[in-house]
């Protein structure tokens, strides 16, 4: 079985969480269910923080548990770290969510 | 699965038979810090108010003090009040008798004359009243006797990957069984309010979650902040939480799957059995505090960055699922759930394990924070004081 260092929660998601801390220029190998993807890192991560699956375009949405976490507030590449610096929450209009 | 536990007259079961030194504001809390030093089987608890409030904080905080001398993990209450506060310790005293059968002696300093006399005749009756509490026996309770509440504090990007699910599995569990679970925060509902909303047993219920949301991120802006200024706290963010709905979506884990049955005020009491919300704050401290006057015998609570907190009145079984934070705060955290991120333990086979855990603490156990005598408490203001 691969040494895994990261997590991804759910397939809709373009970030995966990191296991320990990562070094710009590792190969990053994500886990979700019985699936492996490898992701060459292109910054530092801390762990149990998101690293990019996909490069995440200026203002695109950012997955993780299937869900909306944010939007990216630049252009994120592939391997990168995603963190408040990067991205931001998004308002909700609640009467939407009203029955 | 049943746990030893204390079966009051009321029907309900204690996991702990404390008797309670309670102040009934600010200026009478180090009388009861006194008393409490000098009689083993007490436990007290500092109030920081009473006094000079609106109605609102007022009405709060006689739930509050009315809700932890009720709960079941209290076989009998030590009042001390000062005399021109505005909740008297004749009337507290009297709200108590209403609601519950357990002993309950008062005293006030300005009546007494002064902190020496006051002391030493509530330190003769909470040593008759703990002479009492220590005949009873602990006898077996089913698990369905069991109010647990679930809380998280200083989350990680662990937190919402293995604690919080394995909690929520917890939670699924007791439900299943009969028990109790509240959980509470609404400020870490917001961003997963439409997620938890489909829990809902009734669409009254529904609509009161996504009503709440809205009402406290309201009440934030009137007091000129954006709570997704504030929040994710800059522990969460260097643990790898970038967004109030990143964090609000692992928070949420930990109430399980099971259908929401009623939603509870701060202290409010539950007419249900099953799973319950509680409408608090995020500050963790709060929230427990608001849980245990809500009639919670037990407490779970997930950590990523690590806490030492504790209540007073129910034991709070602190576990994360930060190897890192295990290694280095094992003196503070009692349970280790790392095994689900490495890959070792499953969620349900953890969650087993912490099920046994909880047994074991409503059974008697200590937490690490009973051990070392911790007794945080805060209690929620709506308005300044005037």
């Amino acid at each position: 079985m691969k040494k895994i260092n990261a997590i991804i929660i759910n397939e809709k998601d373009n970030v995966a969480t990191v296991l320990n801390s990562i070094k710009a220029g590792e190969i990053v190998i994500c886990k979700h269910l019985s699936v492996y993807e490898e992701i060459p890192s292109v910054t530092d991560i801390p762990p149990y923080n998101k690293i990019s699956r996909e490069t995440i375009n200026k203002d695109s949405l950012v997955m993780k548990y299937g869900e909306i976490i944010g939007k990216a507030t630049e252009n994120i590449p592939k391997g990168s770290l995603v963190s408040d610096k990067n991205i931001m929450s998004i308002p909700r209009s609640y009467d939407e969510e009203m029955l | 699965m049943q746990f030893m536990g204390y079966r009051r007259q009321d029907g309900k079961a204690g996991t702990r038979n404390h008797v309670l030194i309670l102040p009934t504001c600010a200026c009478a809390s180090e009388c009861c810090r006194i008393v409490s030093s000098q009689v083993k089987g007490t436990v007290n608890v500092i109030f920081h108010s009473g006094c000079a409030d609106v109605r609102s904080n007022a009405e709060l905080n006689k739930r509050m003090l009315i809700g932890l001398a009720c709960n079941p993990n209290v076989y009998g209450v030590v009042i001390i009040g000062l005399g021109c506060e505005t909740l008297s310790h004749a009337k507290l005293k009297e709200e108590i008798k209403k609601l519950s059968a357990k002993p309950v002696a008062s005293f006030g300093i300005q009546e007494e004359g002064g902190t020496i006399n006051t002391a030493s005749k509530a330190i003769r009756a909470a040593l008759a009243m703990t002479t009492e509490a220590s005949h009873i026996q602990r006898s077996l309770c089913d698990i369905s006797d069991i109010v647990l509440g679930l809380e998280c504090g200083g989350s990680d990007g662990t937190s919402g990957l293995a604690a919080n699910p394995v909690l929520g599995c917890v939670s699924d569990k007791l439900v299943d069984s009969g028990a109790t679970t509240i959980m509470s925060e609404t400020t870490e509902w917001i961003g997963a309010e439409h997620i938890l909303a489909k829990r809902a047993a009734t669409p009254e219920i529904h609509n009161k979650i996504i009503d709440l949301c809205h009402r406290y991120e309201i009440h934030l802006k009137q007091a000129g902040q954006n709570c997704r200024d504030g929040q994710p706290t800059p522990g969460n963010k260097a643990g790898g939480l970038s967004t109030l709905e990143e964090k609000s979506l692992g928070c949420i884990k930990k109430g399980g799957t099971r259908p929401i049955v009623e939603v509870l005020e701060q202290a409010e009491m539950p007419k249900c059995k099953g799973a319950i919300l509680m409408d608090t704050p995020g500050y963790d401290i709060a929230s427990v505090t608001a849980m245990v006057a809500g009639g919670c015998t037990a407490i779970i609570f997930t950590t990523g960055c690590g806490t030492p907190t504790g209540n007073a009145i129910s034991p709070v079984l602190k576990v994360t699922a930060n190897e890192q934070t295990y290694k280095s705060m094992r003196d503070n955290i009692d349970m280790d759930l790392s095994p689900v991120i490495t890959g070792t333990q499953n969620i349900e086979e953890m969650a087993d394990r912490l099920l046994q855990d909880l047994i074991y603490t409503c059974s008697g156990r200590l937490t690490k924070a009973e051990i070392f005598g911790f007794s945080d408490i805060a209690v929620d203001q709506y308005c300044r004081y005037v």
